[in-house]
Protein backbone atom coordinates (compact mmCIF):
# COMPACT_ATOMS: atom_id res chain seq x y z
CA UNK A 1 0.00 0.00 0.00
CA UNK A 2 1.28 3.44 -0.87
CA UNK A 3 2.37 5.52 2.06
CA UNK A 4 0.62 8.77 2.87
CA UNK A 5 2.56 11.89 1.94
CA UNK A 6 0.15 14.47 3.31
CA UNK A 7 -2.57 13.87 5.88
CA UNK A 8 -4.96 16.72 6.62
CA UNK A 9 -7.24 16.19 9.59
CA UNK A 10 -10.27 18.45 10.04
CA UNK A 11 -8.40 21.51 8.83
CA UNK A 12 -10.14 24.85 9.10
CA UNK A 13 -8.75 28.24 8.25
CA UNK A 14 -10.03 31.74 8.51
CA UNK A 15 -8.98 35.18 7.33
CA UNK A 16 -10.15 38.06 9.50
CA UNK A 17 -12.77 35.90 11.25
CA UNK A 18 -14.25 34.80 7.96
CA UNK A 19 -14.18 31.01 7.55
CA UNK A 20 -12.27 30.17 4.40
CA UNK A 21 -11.80 26.43 4.89
CA UNK A 22 -14.24 24.25 6.75
CA UNK A 23 -13.19 20.98 8.39
CA UNK A 24 -11.28 19.54 5.50
CA UNK A 25 -9.72 16.11 5.72
CA UNK A 26 -7.58 14.85 2.92
CA UNK A 27 -4.94 12.22 2.28
CA UNK A 28 -2.39 12.42 -0.47
CA UNK A 29 -0.33 9.34 -1.20
CA UNK A 30 3.23 9.24 -2.31
CA UNK A 31 3.44 10.00 -6.04
CA UNK A 32 -0.28 10.62 -6.25
CA UNK A 33 -1.63 13.36 -8.52
CA UNK A 34 -4.67 15.15 -7.21
CA UNK A 35 -6.80 17.69 -9.05
CA UNK A 36 -8.83 20.29 -7.20
CA UNK A 37 -11.75 21.88 -8.98
CA UNK A 38 -14.59 24.11 -7.94
CA UNK A 39 -16.01 27.56 -8.54
CA UNK A 40 -13.99 30.73 -7.94
CA UNK A 41 -13.72 31.69 -4.31
CA UNK A 42 -14.45 28.16 -3.14
CA UNK A 43 -11.14 27.94 -1.28
CA UNK A 44 -9.06 25.89 -3.71
CA UNK A 45 -6.04 28.16 -3.45
CA UNK A 46 -6.51 28.48 0.28
CA UNK A 47 -6.47 24.70 0.65
CA UNK A 48 -3.12 24.22 -1.02
CA UNK A 49 -1.69 27.32 0.65
CA UNK A 50 -2.21 25.72 4.05
CA UNK A 51 0.12 22.90 3.02
CA UNK A 52 3.20 25.07 2.61
CA UNK A 53 2.32 27.46 5.39
CA UNK A 54 1.27 30.46 3.31
CA UNK A 55 -2.11 30.31 5.04
CA UNK A 56 -2.05 29.52 8.77
CA UNK A 57 -4.71 27.09 9.88
CA UNK A 58 -7.04 27.76 12.79
CA UNK A 59 -7.75 24.17 13.78
CA UNK A 60 -6.92 20.63 12.78
CA UNK A 61 -3.56 19.16 11.81
CA UNK A 62 -1.57 18.70 8.65
CA UNK A 63 1.05 15.97 8.64
CA UNK A 64 3.70 16.11 5.97
CA UNK A 65 6.19 13.27 6.30
CA UNK A 66 7.32 13.55 9.90
CA UNK A 67 6.38 17.21 10.30
CA UNK A 68 3.08 18.27 11.82
CA UNK A 69 1.46 21.64 11.25
CA UNK A 70 -1.12 22.87 13.73
CA UNK A 71 -2.67 26.23 14.52
CA UNK A 72 -0.08 26.95 17.18
CA UNK A 73 2.80 25.42 15.26
CA UNK A 74 3.04 26.78 11.72
CA UNK A 75 5.19 25.06 9.17
CA UNK A 76 8.90 25.41 9.69
CA UNK A 77 10.42 23.87 6.63
CA UNK A 78 8.85 23.89 3.20
CA UNK A 79 11.98 22.97 1.28
CA UNK A 80 10.35 19.71 0.22
CA UNK A 81 7.30 21.54 -1.13
CA UNK A 82 7.39 23.44 -4.38
CA UNK A 83 4.67 25.84 -5.43
CA UNK A 84 3.74 27.39 -8.77
CA UNK A 85 1.46 30.41 -8.75
CA UNK A 86 -1.11 31.54 -11.26
CA UNK A 87 0.84 34.71 -11.98
CA UNK A 88 4.35 33.21 -12.05
CA UNK A 89 5.68 35.55 -9.30
CA UNK A 90 9.22 35.57 -10.63
CA UNK A 91 11.60 38.10 -9.09
CA UNK A 92 11.72 40.87 -11.70
CA UNK A 93 15.11 42.24 -10.68
CA UNK A 94 16.87 38.90 -11.11
CA UNK A 95 17.78 37.15 -14.33
CA UNK A 96 16.19 33.81 -15.14
CA UNK A 97 19.28 31.98 -13.91
CA UNK A 98 19.40 34.02 -10.69
CA UNK A 99 15.71 33.34 -10.10
CA UNK A 100 16.52 29.65 -10.20
CA UNK A 101 19.69 29.71 -8.14
CA UNK A 102 18.71 32.22 -5.44
CA UNK A 103 16.94 29.93 -3.03
CA UNK A 104 19.39 26.99 -3.19
CA UNK A 105 22.33 29.41 -2.96
CA UNK A 106 20.91 31.07 0.14
CA UNK A 107 20.27 27.68 1.69
CA UNK A 108 23.90 26.81 1.10
CA UNK A 109 23.13 23.20 0.43
CA UNK A 110 25.31 22.58 -2.58
CA UNK A 111 28.28 24.17 -4.21
CA UNK A 112 27.60 27.05 -6.58
CA UNK A 113 28.73 24.84 -9.40
CA UNK A 114 26.23 22.07 -8.63
CA UNK A 115 23.44 24.60 -8.27
CA UNK A 116 24.23 26.13 -11.64
CA UNK A 117 24.45 22.73 -13.30
CA UNK A 118 21.07 21.84 -11.89
CA UNK A 119 19.63 25.16 -13.05
CA UNK A 120 20.84 24.58 -16.58
CA UNK A 121 19.47 21.05 -16.70
CA UNK A 122 16.09 22.29 -15.45
CA UNK A 123 16.06 25.09 -18.02
CA UNK A 124 16.64 22.36 -20.54
CA UNK A 125 13.78 20.36 -19.11
CA UNK A 126 11.31 23.25 -19.44
CA UNK A 127 12.68 24.01 -22.91
CA UNK A 128 14.08 27.39 -21.91
CA UNK A 129 17.68 26.72 -22.86
CA UNK A 130 19.65 29.86 -23.54
CA UNK A 131 17.32 32.18 -21.64
CA UNK A 132 19.44 32.20 -18.48
CA UNK A 133 20.57 35.79 -18.78
CA UNK A 134 17.21 37.28 -19.72
CA UNK A 135 15.02 39.17 -17.29
CA UNK A 136 11.45 37.98 -16.62
CA UNK A 137 10.00 41.19 -18.09
CA UNK A 138 11.43 40.28 -21.47
CA UNK A 139 9.68 36.88 -21.56
CA UNK A 140 6.16 35.87 -22.55
CA UNK A 141 3.72 34.65 -19.93
CA UNK A 142 4.17 31.04 -20.96
CA UNK A 143 7.92 31.34 -20.79
CA UNK A 144 7.73 32.98 -17.37
CA UNK A 145 5.51 30.22 -16.09
CA UNK A 146 7.94 27.58 -17.34
CA UNK A 147 10.75 29.38 -15.53
CA UNK A 148 8.60 29.46 -12.40
CA UNK A 149 8.12 25.71 -12.71
CA UNK A 150 11.86 25.19 -13.09
CA UNK A 151 12.48 27.46 -10.11
CA UNK A 152 10.28 25.45 -7.78
CA UNK A 153 12.00 22.25 -8.90
CA UNK A 154 15.42 23.63 -7.94
CA UNK A 155 15.07 22.55 -4.32
CA UNK A 156 14.15 19.00 -5.37
CA UNK A 157 10.70 19.05 -3.80
CA UNK A 158 8.76 15.86 -3.09
CA UNK A 159 5.42 17.66 -3.18
CA UNK A 160 4.35 20.05 -5.88
CA UNK A 161 1.49 22.52 -5.47
CA UNK A 162 0.22 24.06 -8.70
CA UNK A 163 -2.31 26.86 -8.36
CA UNK A 164 -4.01 27.42 -11.71
CA UNK A 165 -0.68 27.34 -13.55
CA UNK A 166 -2.26 28.04 -16.93
CA UNK A 167 -5.12 30.38 -16.04
CA UNK A 168 -3.27 33.61 -16.77
CA UNK A 169 -2.11 32.45 -20.18
CA UNK A 170 -3.57 32.68 -23.65
CA UNK A 171 -4.25 29.46 -25.59
CA UNK A 172 -0.96 29.19 -27.42
CA UNK A 173 1.03 29.60 -24.25
CA UNK A 174 -1.18 27.20 -22.35
CA UNK A 175 -0.05 24.51 -24.72
CA UNK A 176 3.66 24.98 -24.07
CA UNK A 177 3.17 25.09 -20.29
CA UNK A 178 0.92 22.04 -20.36
CA UNK A 179 3.48 20.01 -22.22
CA UNK A 180 6.02 20.83 -19.52
CA UNK A 181 3.49 19.95 -16.81
CA UNK A 182 2.68 16.66 -18.52
CA UNK A 183 6.37 15.84 -18.36
CA UNK A 184 6.28 16.55 -14.63
CA UNK A 185 3.31 14.31 -14.15
CA UNK A 186 5.46 11.38 -15.28
CA UNK A 187 7.85 11.95 -12.40
CA UNK A 188 7.79 10.56 -8.88
CA UNK A 189 6.33 13.65 -7.23
CA UNK A 190 3.15 14.02 -5.24
CA UNK A 191 1.24 16.71 -7.05
CA UNK A 192 -1.81 18.77 -6.17
CA UNK A 193 -3.08 20.87 -9.03
CA UNK A 194 -5.85 23.45 -9.01
CA UNK A 195 -7.13 23.97 -12.52
CA UNK A 196 -10.16 24.86 -14.57
CA UNK A 197 -8.74 22.87 -17.45
CA UNK A 198 -10.91 19.78 -17.17
CA UNK A 199 -9.33 17.84 -20.01
CA UNK A 200 -5.97 18.32 -18.39
CA UNK A 201 -7.34 17.19 -15.02
CA UNK A 202 -8.90 14.15 -16.68
CA UNK A 203 -5.69 13.04 -18.35
CA UNK A 204 -3.15 13.73 -15.64
CA UNK A 205 -4.68 13.13 -12.21
CA UNK A 206 -5.64 10.03 -10.24
CA UNK A 207 -8.11 11.70 -8.00
CA UNK A 208 -10.31 14.79 -8.08
CA UNK A 209 -11.50 16.87 -5.17
CA UNK A 210 -14.48 19.14 -5.61
CA UNK A 211 -14.68 22.20 -3.40
CA UNK A 212 -17.41 24.71 -2.77
CA UNK A 213 -17.69 27.42 -0.12
CA UNK A 214 -14.68 26.19 1.77
CA UNK A 215 -15.93 22.64 2.03
CA UNK A 216 -14.74 19.48 0.38
CA UNK A 217 -17.88 18.19 -1.34
CA UNK A 218 -16.46 15.16 -3.08
CA UNK A 219 -13.27 13.18 -3.37
CA UNK A 220 -13.30 10.51 -6.06
CA UNK A 221 -11.07 8.70 -8.49
CA UNK A 222 -10.82 10.84 -11.60
CA UNK A 223 -12.82 8.62 -13.95
CA UNK A 224 -15.58 8.11 -11.39
CA UNK A 225 -15.76 11.82 -10.67
CA UNK A 226 -17.02 12.64 -14.11
CA UNK A 227 -19.11 9.53 -14.71
CA UNK A 228 -20.65 8.91 -11.29
CA UNK A 229 -20.90 12.22 -9.50
CA UNK A 230 -21.70 12.01 -5.80
CA UNK A 231 -23.87 15.05 -5.14
CA UNK A 232 -26.14 17.64 -6.70
CA UNK A 233 -23.68 20.53 -6.61
CA UNK A 234 -21.09 18.45 -8.38
CA UNK A 235 -23.61 17.36 -11.03
CA UNK A 236 -24.57 20.92 -11.83
CA UNK A 237 -20.91 21.96 -11.91
CA UNK A 238 -20.07 19.18 -14.37
CA UNK A 239 -23.09 20.04 -16.50
CA UNK A 240 -21.89 23.64 -16.72
CA UNK A 241 -18.53 22.39 -17.92
CA UNK A 242 -20.14 20.53 -20.80
CA UNK A 243 -21.71 23.69 -22.19
CA UNK B 1 41.41 95.36 -6.41
CA UNK B 2 38.86 93.36 -8.36
CA UNK B 3 40.10 89.95 -9.27
CA UNK B 4 37.57 87.43 -10.54
CA UNK B 5 39.81 84.41 -10.14
CA UNK B 6 40.66 85.05 -6.55
CA UNK B 7 37.03 85.80 -5.84
CA UNK B 8 35.98 82.46 -7.29
CA UNK B 9 38.79 80.84 -5.39
CA UNK B 10 37.45 82.34 -2.19
CA UNK B 11 33.89 81.26 -2.97
CA UNK B 12 35.06 77.72 -3.54
CA UNK B 13 37.70 77.19 -0.88
CA UNK B 14 37.36 80.00 1.62
CA UNK B 15 40.32 80.11 3.95
CA UNK B 16 41.53 76.61 3.24
CA UNK B 17 45.34 76.75 3.20
CA UNK B 18 46.75 77.22 -0.29
CA UNK B 19 49.28 74.43 -0.17
CA UNK B 20 46.57 71.95 0.75
CA UNK B 21 44.01 72.93 -1.87
CA UNK B 22 44.95 70.02 -4.09
CA UNK B 23 43.53 67.79 -1.38
CA UNK B 24 40.11 69.42 -1.58
CA UNK B 25 40.21 69.37 -5.36
CA UNK B 26 40.99 65.67 -5.26
CA UNK B 27 38.20 65.02 -2.78
CA UNK B 28 35.72 66.89 -4.98
CA UNK B 29 36.86 65.03 -8.08
CA UNK B 30 36.24 61.74 -6.29
CA UNK B 31 32.52 62.57 -5.99
CA UNK B 32 31.65 62.32 -9.70
CA UNK B 33 34.01 59.36 -10.00
CA UNK B 34 32.06 57.63 -7.27
CA UNK B 35 28.84 58.42 -9.09
CA UNK B 36 30.18 56.92 -12.31
CA UNK B 37 31.45 53.85 -10.46
CA UNK B 38 28.02 53.35 -8.93
CA UNK B 39 26.41 53.32 -12.36
CA UNK B 40 29.11 50.88 -13.44
CA UNK B 41 28.35 48.61 -10.46
CA UNK B 42 24.63 48.68 -11.21
CA UNK B 43 25.23 48.03 -14.89
CA UNK B 44 27.40 45.02 -14.18
CA UNK B 45 25.06 43.92 -11.41
CA UNK B 46 27.77 43.73 -8.78
CA UNK B 47 26.71 42.67 -5.33
CA UNK B 48 25.33 45.40 -3.09
CA UNK B 49 28.07 44.63 -0.61
CA UNK B 50 30.72 45.66 -3.13
CA UNK B 51 28.95 48.99 -3.61
CA UNK B 52 28.80 49.36 0.15
CA UNK B 53 32.53 48.76 0.58
CA UNK B 54 33.31 51.11 -2.32
CA UNK B 55 31.09 53.81 -0.82
CA UNK B 56 32.46 53.56 2.70
CA UNK B 57 36.01 53.45 1.35
CA UNK B 58 35.57 56.59 -0.72
CA UNK B 59 33.83 58.38 2.12
CA UNK B 60 36.81 57.69 4.39
CA UNK B 61 39.23 58.71 1.68
CA UNK B 62 37.55 62.05 1.06
CA UNK B 63 37.25 62.71 4.79
CA UNK B 64 40.91 61.98 5.28
CA UNK B 65 41.89 64.08 2.29
CA UNK B 66 39.94 67.14 3.30
CA UNK B 67 40.08 67.25 7.09
CA UNK B 68 42.29 64.36 8.05
CA UNK B 69 45.47 64.78 9.98
CA UNK B 70 48.14 62.23 10.24
CA UNK B 71 51.64 61.24 9.45
CA UNK B 72 51.30 61.73 5.73
CA UNK B 73 49.12 64.77 5.35
CA UNK B 74 49.41 68.04 7.17
CA UNK B 75 46.65 68.47 9.67
CA UNK B 76 43.89 70.87 8.67
CA UNK B 77 41.59 72.47 11.18
CA UNK B 78 37.97 71.64 10.66
CA UNK B 79 37.00 75.27 10.60
CA UNK B 80 39.25 75.89 7.66
CA UNK B 81 36.95 73.85 5.46
CA UNK B 82 34.57 76.32 3.84
CA UNK B 83 33.07 77.60 0.63
CA UNK B 84 31.40 75.61 -2.09
CA UNK B 85 33.63 72.68 -1.21
CA UNK B 86 32.00 72.57 2.19
CA UNK B 87 28.54 72.38 0.59
CA UNK B 88 29.54 69.66 -1.81
CA UNK B 89 31.43 67.60 0.73
CA UNK B 90 28.73 67.91 3.37
CA UNK B 91 26.19 66.68 0.83
CA UNK B 92 28.53 63.91 -0.25
CA UNK B 93 29.21 62.82 3.31
CA UNK B 94 25.51 62.76 4.22
CA UNK B 95 23.79 61.25 1.20
CA UNK B 96 25.33 57.76 1.07
CA UNK B 97 25.47 57.34 4.83
CA UNK B 98 21.87 58.47 5.27
CA UNK B 99 20.79 56.05 2.55
CA UNK B 100 22.63 53.13 4.13
CA UNK B 101 21.24 54.01 7.55
CA UNK B 102 17.72 54.29 6.14
CA UNK B 103 18.03 50.91 4.44
CA UNK B 104 19.06 49.37 7.75
CA UNK B 105 16.27 51.03 9.69
CA UNK B 106 13.70 49.95 7.11
CA UNK B 107 14.77 46.37 7.69
CA UNK B 108 13.94 46.78 11.37
CA UNK B 109 10.66 48.56 10.63
CA UNK B 110 9.55 45.91 8.15
CA UNK B 111 10.70 42.80 9.96
CA UNK B 112 10.77 43.84 13.59
CA UNK B 113 9.43 41.13 15.83
CA UNK B 114 9.44 43.62 18.69
CA UNK B 115 6.84 46.23 17.91
CA UNK B 116 8.20 48.62 20.52
CA UNK B 117 11.57 49.01 18.80
CA UNK B 118 9.85 49.82 15.52
CA UNK B 119 7.58 52.22 17.37
CA UNK B 120 10.43 54.10 19.03
CA UNK B 121 12.37 54.32 15.77
CA UNK B 122 9.26 55.56 14.01
CA UNK B 123 8.66 58.18 16.65
CA UNK B 124 12.26 59.38 16.61
CA UNK B 125 12.43 59.85 12.87
CA UNK B 126 8.98 61.34 12.80
CA UNK B 127 10.22 64.00 15.20
CA UNK B 128 13.22 64.74 13.00
CA UNK B 129 11.01 64.95 9.95
CA UNK B 130 8.58 67.32 11.62
CA UNK B 131 11.16 69.89 12.67
CA UNK B 132 12.74 72.46 10.36
CA UNK B 133 16.33 71.66 9.52
CA UNK B 134 17.44 75.02 10.88
CA UNK B 135 15.95 74.20 14.25
CA UNK B 136 17.73 70.88 14.32
CA UNK B 137 21.02 72.48 13.37
CA UNK B 138 20.68 75.04 16.15
CA UNK B 139 19.65 72.45 18.66
CA UNK B 140 22.47 70.07 17.88
CA UNK B 141 25.23 72.64 17.73
CA UNK B 142 24.22 74.95 20.55
CA UNK B 143 21.78 73.31 22.91
CA UNK B 144 22.77 69.66 22.87
CA UNK B 145 26.34 70.38 24.06
CA UNK B 146 24.85 72.47 26.89
CA UNK B 147 22.44 69.76 27.95
CA UNK B 148 25.05 67.05 27.98
CA UNK B 149 28.65 67.00 28.97
CA UNK B 150 30.13 70.30 27.78
CA UNK B 151 33.52 68.65 27.65
CA UNK B 152 32.20 66.39 24.95
CA UNK B 153 33.18 68.77 22.25
CA UNK B 154 31.94 68.03 18.84
CA UNK B 155 32.71 70.73 16.36
CA UNK B 156 29.98 72.64 14.59
CA UNK B 157 30.90 70.88 11.39
CA UNK B 158 30.47 67.47 12.97
CA UNK B 159 27.19 68.48 14.52
CA UNK B 160 25.95 69.81 11.18
CA UNK B 161 27.11 66.65 9.44
CA UNK B 162 25.30 64.33 11.85
CA UNK B 163 22.17 66.48 11.70
CA UNK B 164 22.11 66.35 7.92
CA UNK B 165 22.52 62.57 7.95
CA UNK B 166 19.60 62.04 10.30
CA UNK B 167 17.44 64.63 8.58
CA UNK B 168 17.97 63.04 5.18
CA UNK B 169 17.58 59.59 6.69
CA UNK B 170 14.14 60.47 8.05
CA UNK B 171 12.94 61.29 4.55
CA UNK B 172 14.69 58.38 2.89
CA UNK B 173 13.05 55.90 5.28
CA UNK B 174 9.63 57.04 4.12
CA UNK B 175 10.64 56.80 0.48
CA UNK B 176 11.95 53.28 1.05
CA UNK B 177 8.81 52.21 2.90
CA UNK B 178 6.73 53.45 -0.03
CA UNK B 179 8.93 51.53 -2.42
CA UNK B 180 8.54 48.41 -0.29
CA UNK B 181 4.77 48.66 -0.67
CA UNK B 182 5.26 48.58 -4.44
CA UNK B 183 6.64 45.05 -4.28
CA UNK B 184 3.74 42.75 -5.14
CA UNK B 185 2.52 40.38 -2.45
CA UNK B 186 3.03 37.54 -4.93
CA UNK B 187 6.71 38.02 -4.53
CA UNK B 188 6.49 37.88 -0.76
CA UNK B 189 4.53 34.66 -1.12
CA UNK B 190 6.87 33.06 -3.59
CA UNK B 191 9.83 34.04 -1.42
CA UNK B 192 8.14 32.32 1.47
CA UNK B 193 7.32 29.28 -0.62
CA UNK B 194 10.99 29.13 -1.61
CA UNK B 195 12.04 29.35 2.02
CA UNK B 196 13.67 32.79 1.75
CA UNK B 197 12.94 34.98 4.75
CA UNK B 198 14.32 37.56 7.17
CA UNK B 199 17.53 39.37 6.32
CA UNK B 200 18.19 37.19 3.28
CA UNK B 201 14.83 38.10 1.81
CA UNK B 202 15.37 41.78 2.60
CA UNK B 203 18.83 41.78 1.13
CA UNK B 204 18.14 39.79 -2.03
CA UNK B 205 14.50 40.47 -2.86
CA UNK B 206 13.21 43.57 -1.09
CA UNK B 207 16.14 45.99 -0.99
CA UNK B 208 17.22 45.79 -4.65
CA UNK B 209 13.66 46.48 -5.76
CA UNK B 210 13.13 49.18 -3.14
CA UNK B 211 16.25 50.97 -4.37
CA UNK B 212 15.03 50.78 -7.92
CA UNK B 213 11.45 51.85 -7.22
CA UNK B 214 12.58 54.75 -5.09
CA UNK B 215 15.17 56.21 -7.48
CA UNK B 216 13.16 59.22 -8.76
CA UNK B 217 12.05 60.25 -5.27
CA UNK B 218 15.50 59.54 -3.83
CA UNK B 219 17.25 61.72 -6.38
CA UNK B 220 15.01 64.69 -5.76
CA UNK B 221 15.54 64.30 -2.04
CA UNK B 222 19.28 64.23 -2.66
CA UNK B 223 19.02 67.40 -4.71
CA UNK B 224 17.09 68.99 -1.86
CA UNK B 225 19.90 67.94 0.47
CA UNK B 226 22.56 69.54 -1.73
CA UNK B 227 20.69 72.84 -1.49
CA UNK B 228 19.95 72.41 2.21
CA UNK B 229 23.66 72.34 2.98
CA UNK B 230 23.61 76.13 2.56
CA UNK B 231 21.64 76.29 5.80
CA UNK B 232 24.76 75.48 7.79
CA UNK B 233 25.63 79.15 7.33
CA UNK B 234 23.11 79.84 10.07
CA UNK B 235 25.18 78.03 12.69
CA UNK B 236 28.23 79.98 11.62
CA UNK B 237 29.86 77.65 9.15
CA UNK B 238 31.34 79.51 6.22
CA UNK B 239 29.77 77.72 3.30
CA UNK B 240 29.59 79.18 -0.19
CA UNK B 241 26.77 81.57 0.72
CA UNK B 242 28.65 82.68 3.83
CA UNK B 243 31.78 83.29 1.83
CA UNK B 244 29.76 85.16 -0.75
CA UNK B 245 28.51 87.55 1.89
CA UNK B 246 32.02 88.04 3.19
CA UNK B 247 33.17 88.71 -0.32
CA UNK B 248 30.61 91.32 -1.24
CA UNK B 249 31.15 93.11 2.02
CA UNK B 250 34.55 94.07 0.64
CA UNK B 251 34.70 97.31 -1.26
CA UNK B 252 36.17 95.94 -4.44
CA UNK B 253 33.35 93.46 -4.92
CA UNK B 254 30.31 95.11 -3.46
CA UNK B 255 28.93 96.34 -6.78
CA UNK B 256 28.99 92.88 -8.26
CA UNK B 257 26.90 90.99 -5.78
CA UNK B 258 24.19 90.15 -8.34
CA UNK B 259 26.80 88.68 -10.63
CA UNK B 260 28.26 86.60 -7.83
CA UNK B 261 24.86 85.37 -6.79
CA UNK B 262 24.29 84.29 -10.36
CA UNK B 263 27.62 82.53 -10.52
CA UNK B 264 26.89 80.68 -7.33
CA UNK B 265 23.35 79.92 -8.51
CA UNK B 266 24.77 78.56 -11.72
CA UNK B 267 27.15 76.28 -9.84
CA UNK B 268 24.30 74.91 -7.73
CA UNK B 269 22.16 74.44 -10.82
CA UNK B 270 25.01 72.56 -12.46
CA UNK B 271 25.54 70.31 -9.45
CA UNK B 272 21.86 69.50 -9.07
CA UNK B 273 21.39 68.93 -12.79
CA UNK B 274 24.34 66.55 -12.83
CA UNK B 275 22.82 64.76 -9.86
CA UNK B 276 19.52 64.45 -11.68
CA UNK B 277 21.27 63.20 -14.79
CA UNK B 278 23.10 60.63 -12.70
CA UNK B 279 19.75 59.44 -11.39
CA UNK B 280 18.49 59.03 -14.96
CA UNK B 281 21.53 56.91 -15.78
CA UNK B 282 20.91 54.74 -12.73
CA UNK B 283 17.29 54.26 -13.75
CA UNK B 284 18.28 53.37 -17.26
CA UNK B 285 20.85 50.81 -16.21
CA UNK B 286 18.49 49.12 -13.80
CA UNK B 287 15.41 48.65 -15.94
CA UNK B 288 15.63 44.84 -15.90
CA UNK B 289 14.74 43.99 -19.45
CA UNK B 290 11.78 46.34 -19.74
CA UNK B 291 11.73 48.34 -22.91
N1 LIG C 1 -6.59 37.95 1.78
C1 LIG C 1 -7.90 37.66 1.87
N2 LIG C 1 -8.70 38.41 2.65
C2 LIG C 1 -10.02 38.12 2.76
N3 LIG C 1 -10.61 37.11 2.14
C3 LIG C 1 -9.87 36.33 1.33
C4 LIG C 1 -8.48 36.57 1.16
N4 LIG C 1 -7.98 35.63 0.32
C5 LIG C 1 -9.03 34.86 -0.01
N5 LIG C 1 -10.15 35.28 0.59
C6 LIG C 1 -11.49 34.66 0.47
O1 LIG C 1 -11.32 33.30 0.67
C7 LIG C 1 -12.19 32.57 -0.18
C8 LIG C 1 -11.43 31.51 -0.90
O2 LIG C 1 -10.46 32.10 -1.72
P1 LIG C 1 -9.51 31.25 -2.66
O3 LIG C 1 -8.92 30.16 -1.87
O4 LIG C 1 -8.58 32.19 -3.32
O5 LIG C 1 -10.55 30.67 -3.72
P2 LIG C 1 -10.25 29.99 -5.12
O6 LIG C 1 -8.80 29.78 -5.26
O7 LIG C 1 -11.03 28.72 -5.08
O8 LIG C 1 -10.81 30.89 -6.16
C9 LIG C 1 -12.85 33.58 -1.09
O9 LIG C 1 -14.16 33.79 -0.63
C10 LIG C 1 -12.04 34.83 -0.92
O10 LIG C 1 -12.88 35.95 -1.00
MG1 LIG D 1 -7.42 30.59 -6.60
Amino acid sequence: MAKHKIIMNNVSAQIADKAILNNISLRVDDQEHIGIIGPSGSGKSSLIRTINGLLPISSGTIEIDSQTITASQPSADCSKIGMVFQDYALFPHLTVLENLTLSPTLRNENSTRDIKDRAFSLLDKVKMNGFGNRFPASLSGGQQQRIAIARCLMTEPEILLLDEPTSALDPEMIHEVKSVLEGLMQSQLSIIIVSHDISFIKTTTNRVIFMDEGKKLSDQATDLFFTQPENERQISFIQQLDH
Amino acid sequence: MFDLLSALDFLSFGFYPDIDKWRLVLAIVIIPMHAVLTVFCVKNRYRLSYCLVLTLGLQMLTLWLSIGDGAILRSVKLDELSGLCLNLLLAYWSIPLATILAAGICFILINASSKSLAYILGLFFDLIRSLPLVTLLFFNTLILPMLFNPKLIITRLEAAWITLIFFLCAYTIQIFLGAYEAISYHQHESAKALGISGWKKYRHIDLPQMLKHSLPALISTYIGMIKDTTLVMIIGLADSLGNLQLLISRNAYKHYYIEFFFILGFLFWLTCTLCGWWGKQLERTSNYGKT
